[in-house]
């Protein structure tokens, strides 16, 4: 079966979410909008999809590549305008199944990119179905609490459910966190701070004391989602990015990956190795 | 910058650039202005479009102060804009100031 999605091109009711990338790629609970379709998709039986994508294509196909991660054949039709349905459907064939990527898999009653209240009623919404098959780690640390891997979280940390805790994330001592907060992956909530309605960004460090009530926080970027007001914060003792997220682990340690390519036979034994090549404390008479 | 005198409560406009300098001459301004007979200090907001955190230290510093100074006075801060509002919310000083919008209801025992 083949599936069209159209993703929406870029608005200025949502300008904070598309700075880095195009709407459809904005980080939402450890993916983006577009990983959970494809990932619906591949679960519904889909085999190949097209992405007809008129906002910064390239991030698209950074992010789906070639669909291999789904079992998908996927391709990223680069349009000069946004596709209508209509338009889509005569463009591919009325047996294809045209679908706009406004929502979330299953969530149609809440629209994603019509303004920031919209994208966090979806975000809320969607929390307790996030937790997808492909996820890995991702595990209830108290009621209606989820922590992905490698979180750090203190312990006399006060927990108000439903929260989401990204991989990586840090929360300091005496944090409050919740109702209704999403904590990114890498994010670093610092001791005493408050986090209620809002969501913290991935690598965003929000600043001991700090409160966040009805806030998206990306970086020093600061959007209240209830009226929309936007405001780039200056100290960064109050709130700031952390910098772009770390390389993976191949490209970083590349003898991670050197090291299955040395076959048992071809590896020197432990004798053969040089003296040279050991610290002077261990080496052997 | 002149205030507007009443009884018992004085409006002290904030300028439009409150940081740094601006915001210490205008805690100055703020903490001459306030006299024993003195019960409510109003700082006007609806002009100012950038603060940062030498501003929110100026007002916290204000804050403490009045505690230490003028406890009788109670300090409100008038119609910021949504900017400003959710920066001073985001340190905190909701719980400090009682912060009046123009849109928002505003009981007079309070």
């Amino acid at each position: 079966m083949r599936t069209i999605l159209i993703c929406p091109d870029r608005t200025d009711a949502l300008a904070a979410l598309a700075t880095s990338g195009p709407l459809v790629c904005a980080p939402l609970l450890g993916a983006s909008p577009l990983e959970f379709w494809l990932e619906h998709l591949a679960l519904q039986g889909s085999t190949q999809v097209h992405l007809l994508v008129s906002d910064r294509p390239e991030a698209v196909g950074a992010i789906a590549g070639e669909g291999t991660r789904w079992g998908l054949r996927v391709e990223v039709d680069a349009l000069g305008e946004e596709f209508t349905p209509a338009k889509a459907t005569a463009r591919y064939g009325p047996d294809s199944d045209v679908r706009r990527l406004d929502h979330l898999p299953g969530l149609p009653d809440f629209p994603l990119f019509t303004s920031y209240a919209a994208w966090f009623a979806a975000l809320i919404a969607w929390l307790p179905r996030a937790r997808t098959p492909a996820r890995i780690g991702m595990h209830e640390i108290a009621p209606d609490v989820w922590a992905g891997l490698h979180t750090h979280v203190a312990a006399d940390v006060t927990f108000h459910g439903p929260v989401w805790i990204g991989a990586h994330a840090r929360i300091g001592a005496g944090a409050v966190i919740g109702p209704n907060a999403v904590i990114e992956d890498r994010a670093w909530i610092d001791p005493g701070a408050v986090v209620g309605h809002s969501v913290v960004g991935p690598n965003t460090f929000v600043g001991g004391l700090c409160e966040l009530n009805d806030s998206l926080a990306a970086g020093a970027t600061l959007v209240n989602w209830r009226d929309g007001s936007r405001v780039e914060v200056t100290d960064p003792f109050l709130l700031c990015s952390l910098g772009p997220p770390p390389a993976p682990e191949t490209a970083r340690r590349p003898w991670k990956w050197k090291l299955p390519w040395i076959s048992p036979a071809s590896r020197p034994a432990l004798g053969t190795i040089p003296a040279i090549d050991r610290p002077p404390s261990i080496r052997l008479p | 910058m002149k205030p507007a005198i009443d009884t018992d409560l004085i409006t002290l406009h904030a300028p439009r650039d409150f940081r740094g300098e601006a915001a210490t001459t205008f805690l100055a301004e703020a903490e001459a202005s306030v006299t024993p007979q003195l019960r409510v200090l109003e700082l006007d907001f609806s002009d100012t479009a950038v603060t940062d955190g030498g501003g929110i230290g100026a007002l916290l510093e204000l804050h403490h102060w009045c505690v230490a100074h003028a406890p009788q006075v109670s300090l409100r801060l008038l119609d910021p804009l949504p900017e400003i509002r959710h920066l001073l919310e985001l340190a905190r000083l909701h719980h400090l100031y009682v912060i009046i919008g123009s849109r928002d209801s505003f009981d007079p025992q309070s």
